[in-house]
């Protein structure tokens, strides 16, 4: 739980010095909790560019870390008392208690949620994604006091502003706060929903809202893995609050603002992209609604495009440097450089047509495995009809309608991969919830109720189940070693390498991907086969002329001609099988080459 | 009972309708797999 309250110190960090910044544009706010969500949300990202400038300079020492922390702390003050002293904790105990039994049952879940995801996000890492870049590309720039591009590695020059959270976790030794990052950005998501739904619409509508959301199983489950997803949810998140705000203030600072958040998004994955084009359409939705004058709506545009630009061009300007293509390995055909079939890794299974999309609410429910697995959960589909109570064209329900519609579309275009569509979630749940207390309106339908807290508590079970070993190791009744072994297919072969190969070994990885736990210079095979100009069977004997041990990590039977070529007459020197399910077994085979 | 209360009271009739097939037909595709491969374990 120490990890937690680093958190929470690096969280009023951040805050305080975004608040700073935030208040040279913007003076005043609907409420402290509004004020809050833009401060964290710029506040963040200045510690993550801060970060990644203190990477690109070479200095990634625990020192300078401290330093850069301990400035952000000293910025922080002011801010940080000025929340303290205008928080009024008896005025939020009176209207908990003045709620009625509902809220206050949505309130409970909320926290226990909130809880049993810390416990989650405090457990030793696991997940394909965190273990294969995600945290091992930052654990390698931790060891090079240097961010860089990883040779034969095909992310290692994306977009990483979330990583740069994750790397501060671990260069304070704790791969559990890195993670605590992505849950942080996860809450801060639910917070800004809360914040924008009691604006524009009414405070128990907001508290709805958030649960809802925060209770989706894609959502807590994600809050426990080192990934990137709840972070880009978070900024799309604000960034369509601030041009909501634009919207009705008719204030630029909020159109640049929306843009920086915007920018934020982009420099956190590049499929932030689809948030882009979603907002630029928007925002000449909002120029044709409003009969804008052509010169004012070009300015508004030019500022909007400068800033996302200014935010994000960092990262892709730095892969066009270095790799000749801004967005490596993707879109080979324009810039020459990249791999032509790469696409294919990131297309989900679902077909897509005019009839499966109509079918899109009901498959992410009922099949979810088209759609990458991860799950919006059963209250999405039951309570979908609500949405024709919402108003869905009327004020600000209109824009939200008008976003979810044309991410939607786009998303299914693109990549129809749940955890892509993160901010959706957001949107179609500040619907639903709007559309159930217009149903409710002056009536206690009892029945409605019932159902949806029957599925919350549901989501509870589903969030207590997937969490039950976390929690036995953050209450000590499983040690790391045991928690791994049981969660982490590679983890027994990792600490056979650890243990008892050369420090200065390298593991081909052919079929396993997740670096983290190797402390070993692994090499995934498919990465390497494909930007090697040498092929596989030269570069390996290159590497066994300089003396250098060389190994394969293969996984079940192989049948890859190289790999074949590789290991001819050769035994495993260490081997590891287990269960993946009933009647198959995957076996680890590691062979010195 | 006016014609907008019944309008109103088949409204919710059919959305707690739908509301409970989809939960029924979720329990039965998702959640009571996942209960049996629980009890299982």
């Amino acid at each position: 739980m120490t990890a937690f309250l680093y958190l929470l110190a690096i969280l009023f960090a951040a805050y305080g010095t975004g608040s700073l910044l935030l208040r040279l544009f913007v003076k005043s706010f609907n409420s402290r909790l509004e004020e809050f969500v833009f401060s964290s949300a710029l506040g963040l990202g200045l510690l993550g560019y801060s970060v990644y400038i203190i990477g690109i300079l070479g200095l990634l020492y625990l020192k300078c870390v401290l330093v850069l922390l301990i400035i952000f702390a000293f910025l922080a003050i002011g801010p940080f008392i000025a929340l303290l002293c205008s928080i009024d904790l008896r005025g939020l105990l009176r209207k908990v208690i003045a709620f009625g039994f509902f809220e206050k049952f949505l309130l409970a879940a909320f926290v226990s949620i909130f809880i049993i995801c810390i416990f989650g996000a405090a457990a030793p890492p696991t997940g394909n994604d965190a273990l294969s870049y995600h945290l091992s590309h930052p654990k390698i720039f931790v060891q090079n006091h240097k961010i860089g591009h990883i040779p034969f590695t095909r992310e290692s020059l994306w977009p990483y502003l979330t990583e740069m959270f994750f790397m501060i976790g671990l260069i304070l030794k704790s791969s559990a706060l890195a993670k605590m990052f992505h849950l942080l950005f996860g809450m801060l998501t639910a917070l800004a929903i809360f914040s924008f739904t009691a604006k524009f619409f009414s405070t128990k509508k907001a508290l709805l809202a958030s649960v809802l959301f925060y209770s989706a199983p894609g959502i807590f489950m994600q809050s426990t893995y080192a990934y990137v997803d709840l972070s880009m949810c978070f900024y799309s998140f604000v960034a369509f609050y601030s041009l909501i705000l634009w919207v009705k203030n008719k204030s630029l600072k909020w159109l640049i603002l929306s843009g920086v958040f915007t920018g934020l998004v982009l420099s956190i994955k590049i499929l932030g992209a689809l948030s882009l084009f979603v907002t630029l359409m928007f925002i000449c939705y909002v120029f044709w609604k409003e009969k804008m004058p052509a010169a004012k709506a070009a300015s508004c545009l030019g500022a909007f495009v400068l800033s996302v630009f200014l935010v994000s061009c960092a990262w892709y300007i730095r892969s066009f440097a270095v790799l000749g293509n801004p967005v490596y390995p993707f879109l080979h055909n324009i810039f020459q450089s990249g791999w032509s079939t790469e696409a294919g890794s990131y297309i989900s299974v679902a077909s897509r047509g005019i009839f499966e999309f109509l079918r899109l609410p009901w498959d992410l429910v009922m099949n979810m495995e088209q759609f990458g697995g991860e799950q919006i959960g059963v209250i999405f589909l039951a309570f979908l009809p609500l949405l024709f109570f919402s108003k869905v064209w009327r004020g600000v329900t209109r824009y939200i309608s008008i976003f979810f519609i044309s991410y939607t579309i786009l998303w299914y275009c693109v990549t129809p991969n749940i955890r892509f569509a993160f901010i959706n979630f957001a949107m179609i749940f500040i619907l639903i919830s709007a559309g159930f207390y217009e149903v409710l309106k002056n009536r206690n339908l009892y029945i409605l109720k019932a159902l949806l807290s029957l599925c919350i508590l549901f989501n509870f079970s589903l969030c207590f189940y997937y969490n039950r070993d976390a929690i036995k190791f953050g209450i000590g009744s499983m040690n790391k070693d045991e928690y791994l072994m049981k969660h982490e297919r590679e983890y027994p072969m990792a600490k056979f390498v650890n243990e008892n190969l050369p420090a200065d070994s390298i593991i081909i990885m052919a079929q396993e991907h997740r670096g983290f736990y190797f402390n070993r210079k692994t090499i995934d095979y498919w990465i390497l086969e494909k930007v090697s100009d040498e092929g596989i069977l030269d570069y390996v004997a290159g590497l066994r002329k300089k003396g250098i041990p060389v190994y394969l990590l293969t996984v079940s039977d192989n049948q890859d001609n190289d790999i074949a070529l590789l290991l001819k007459r050769r035994k495993p020197v260490y081997s590891i099988s287990r269960d993946v399910k009933e009647g198959i077994i995957e076996e680890y085979r590691l062979y010195k080459l | 009972m006016n014609k907008e209360e019944s309008r109103q009271k088949l409204i919710y009739i059919l959305i707690c309708a739908w509301t409970l097939s989809v939960m029924i037909i979720y329990s039965k595709l998702y959640i009571i797999p996942k209960f049996i491969e629980f009890l299982k374990k």
